[in-house]
């Protein structure tokens, strides 16, 4: 490998930053595993992390655009075409060469590969397909690949991609069309759904010659997934979960990410100015996309017409909890299932655990504290014979609520006191 | 009260249950010798381990709990926390007196048909069935319903399978390895996912670095025993390259050769060649037994002089992808620390400066 020379750092450090703000880290979803011909394997079920950056975010794959030159001129991007930064491209045989060097010594799980567009989309794409092609055939890589479907590239190039890659994905970036019109005239949702629906068709094609022949090449076999901006544009919390949950009805979406709006091009009077990413939102909208996929919960429970945003100082579950006090108290001995699942402070771990334990003797607030259950929150909510702590039901949502909030309130009592030793100002 | 020493060991462990039954009594404390003993005690017993009689206990223990469970037994053995064996005791006791799960009665066609283990899944097997006793055939395909969803689909005689199965559930006693109101059934799942999740971080945090003769090697030093359990992977995934990997703290690790793992112990630390003596004069070996060296003089990494002359640019460059990769308006460096503790720190050749390399004077 005597062609990684120091450029290569000056052009990995530009790609890797151009690369950041897509938050798609997953490795797993699929098992690959090594047949003694080829290197490495996927493990299925959890993912492997490798690392953690300092933003928190975990480091499983290598993520890497192939090239930041792009011809689109994306208000919320970074690396749109009328922003002077620098530029670079990676050529075939480095990315090769440094995701199987990485992948050897156990750095990453695999490679995520994105591309701005140049010349066209379907100019960009073969060479994201050359890439993935080059590691599985020459290399005989067994480890994770997950390819960005360039937004527009062709049907042929998709199903190509497919036979590689191990997740594909498009970003959606803005989840209503008129926004998206707005921020970035050159883009619509008609190219970023086409893509999509293409993959979707792959994976049911392979599906369904599969149960007619017997080898047939496994397609895009983790799934899709896709990312939403949250921040740039006015949409409420309402009109992004239910296009989350309208994606998630499609069988092969795996994972719809929520992306923080990051203030990057502060020129752009089209763009919000914000001081800081929108982190408490971007972290109740995946507390609510949990909700719908482990919870049973539908996204127009969560927010409905009436309360179109989620509340930043509860989180969605306690939010719903407060909204429907007839629900409770849930009597944890007798309840089914799903209604332990919407006791606010048990989990799907507790509400399982609880399932199993119940058919032994009757569960008291000591066995459910054991259990794992955050009875400081649940004790509103649920009735097991002999709690001391009066329920919703006998109180009032706002009282729970002011009770629940206290607590997570600053440590600080009134009368203590405090100096601000950060301020700047001499004395 | 009744104590039982045995010698920490897994078979020792299992021999203290089989002599309890013996001598028909329950020990409320089973530990080590030199745990200090409560100041009050009525007899103290000292187990003499036998392979025989844990082997009777073993597989009594292998049919009647679950492999999901059994699996969480033998790992959470490798915990250091001493009041665990009392708990696993009083867990093997309570399991082999108890009458088997139905889930493991492979000898019924029901019980082989669909997915166990799920706490969920009768739920779910029963919606399926009463469904499709009022449904047309179609709801097969719904995958909108979790009760679809989660069962193996694509057979037609599923449904008879899961109905059966759910009247013999609905009779038959629970399995007790679920019995979460246990206190030792708590303490196995808390210990077991204790381990699990150590071997785990193993896979995560293992860094290899390309020696001279092609070798990738690595240190390791986890709090469990946890080597075994993780070296599979490494083994299965890097199965072109020779490795090692060594246990800094229990002083042994796994030699990949390219065709077979070999357990072997490090005698003395690799030490680099003196960059002044020329190669052809041997080395001064320390004098003195022949034993492995203490986990503080093995270094954390290969020295630069032993690696292979890409390794430290390779090393850069991850260096440069981990910082570039981090966006600066969302730092968390909390977060950082509670996925990745500090102690994997300096294994990790992202979290360290690069390593000082003697300058090679110049050639005139």
């Amino acid at each position: 490998m005597t062609d990684m020379t120091e450029a290569t750092l000056l052009k990995l450090k530009i790609l890797a930053a151009a690369a950041k703000y897509d938050v798609s880290c997953s490795s797993s979803g699929t098992v690959r595993r090594n047949d003694g011909k080829g290197v490495g394997n996927t493990v299925g079920g959890v993912g492997i992390c490798h690392s953690f950056a300092a933003d928190g975010r975990c480091i499983a794959l290598l993520k890497v655009m192939l090239t930041n030159y792009c011809k689109f001129d994306c208000a919320y991007c970074v690396n749109r075409r009328s922003n002077d930064i620098p530029r670079a491209t990676l050529s075939v045989d480095e990315v090769v060469g440094i995701t199987m060097e990485f992948y050897r010594r156990n750095y990453i799980e695999g490679l995520f590969l994105s591309s701005g567009v140049v010349r066209d989309a379907d100019y960009t794409m073969e060479r994201l397909v050359r890439i993935a092609k080059e590691l599985r055939v020459t290399h005989r890589f067994n480890g994770y690949i997950h390819l960005k479907s360039i937004p527009g590239a062709s049907r042929e190039l998709v199903n190509l991609a497919g036979l590689y890659a191990d997740r594909m994905s498009v970003n959606i970036e803005i989840p209503d069309e008129k926004s998206l019109r707005f921020l970035a005239p050159e883009k619509d949702h008609k190219s970023v759904y086409e893509p999509m629906h293409y993959i979707r068709q792959g994976v049911l094609q392979c599906n369904e010659d599969r149960k007619h022949m017997v080898k047939v090449p496994r397609f895009v076999p983790a799934g899709q997934s896709t990312q939403m901006i949250v921040g740039a544009s006015p949409d409420t919390d309402r009109s992004i979960l239910l296009s989350s949950s309208a994606l998630y009805a499609m069988p092969t979406m795996r994972r719809v990410y929520y992306s923080g709006y990051v203030s990057v091009n502060t020129y752009d009077s089209r763009l919000p100015v914000l001081k800081q990413p929108p982190l408490v939102r971007e972290n109740r909208l995946y507390q609510a996309d949990w909700l719908m996929r482990f919870y049973h919960f539908r996204a127009d429970e969560i927010a409905d017409a009436e309360h179109p945003n989620l509340d930043l100082e509860v989180d969605p579950k306690l939010g719903w909890a407060l909204r429907h006090p007839e629900a409770f108290p849930v009597d944890v001995n007798r309840a089914p299932y799903e209604m332990l699942l919407r006791v606010p402070g048990v989990g799907v771990k507790s509400a399982a655990l609880i399932v199993n334990a119940r058919k032994f003797r009757h569960l008291n607030s000591e066995h459910l504290r054991k259990i794992g259950v955050t009875m400081k929150r649940a004790r509103y909510f649920i009735t097991c014979g002999e709690l001391s702590v009066r329920s919703i039901a006998d109180t009032s949502p706002e009282y729970v609520r002011q009770q629940l909030l206290s607590r997570t309130k600053g440590k600080d009592s009134p009368l203590q006191l405090s100096f601000d030793f950060t301020s700047t100002t001499d004395s | 009260m009744v104590i039982y020493l045995f010698d920490g060991t897994f078979d020792g462990m299992l021999t203290a249950v089989f002599d309890s039954f013996v001598q028909k009594e329950e020990p409320e404390l089973v530990c080590r010798p030199e745990e200090p003993l409560p100041l009050f005690y009525d007899k103290v017993y000292t187990v003499v381990t036998d392979v025989a009689k844990s082997e009777r206990v073993w597989r009594k223990l292998s049919k009647v709990i679950s492999r999901g469970a059994l699996s969480a037994f033998t790992a959470a053995f490798l915990t250091n926390r001493p009041d665990y064996p009392t708990h696993a005791v009083r867990f093997v006791r309570r399991a082999v007196v108890a009458p088997p799960s139905i889930e493991n009665d492979f000898s019924d066609a029901s019980v082989r048909t669909p997915h166990r283990n799920r706490p969920d899944y009768p739920t779910h097997a029963a919606r399926f069935v009463r469904r499709a006793e009022v449904a047309p055939p179609s709801i097969e395909n719904d995958f909108s319903d979790a009760s679809v969803r989660t069962p193996h689909r694509n057979r037609p005689d599923y449904p008879t399978h899961a109905a059966r199965f759910i009247r013999r559930a609905e009779v038959a006693p629970p399995s007790i390895e679920n019995d979460f109101s246990d206190a030792s059934v708590l303490a196995l799942y808390r210990e077991s996912r204790r381990v699990k999740s150590e071997a785990h971080r193993m896979l995560q945090f293992v860094r290899f670095q390309k020696a001279l003769d092609g070798t990738y090697f690595a240190m390791v030093d986890p709090l469990f025993d946890v080597l075994p359990m993780a070296i599979s992977h490494f083994r299965d995934r890097f199965s072109d390259q020779p490795f090692i990997i060594y246990d800094k703290l229990r002083a042994y690790g796994y030699h990949f050769d390219g065709k077979d793992l070999h357990r072997m112990t490090l005698l003395t630390p690799p030490t680099p060649h003196h960059p002044e003596i020329p190669p052809s004069v041997p080395q001064i070996r320390p004098i003195g037994p022949i034993s492995p060296p203490p986990p503080t003089l093995l270094p954390d990494k290969l020295p630069p002089s032993l690696l292979d002359p890409e390794e430290l640019l390779f090393q850069k460059l991850w260096r440069t992808y981990f910082n570039a990769i981090a966006i600066p308006e969302r730092t968390n460096p909390r977060k950082q620390r509670q996925d990745m503790p500090i102690r994997y720190w300096k294994y990790l050749p992202e979290l360290t400066p690069e390593p000082l390399t003697i300058p090679t004077p110049p050639s005139d």
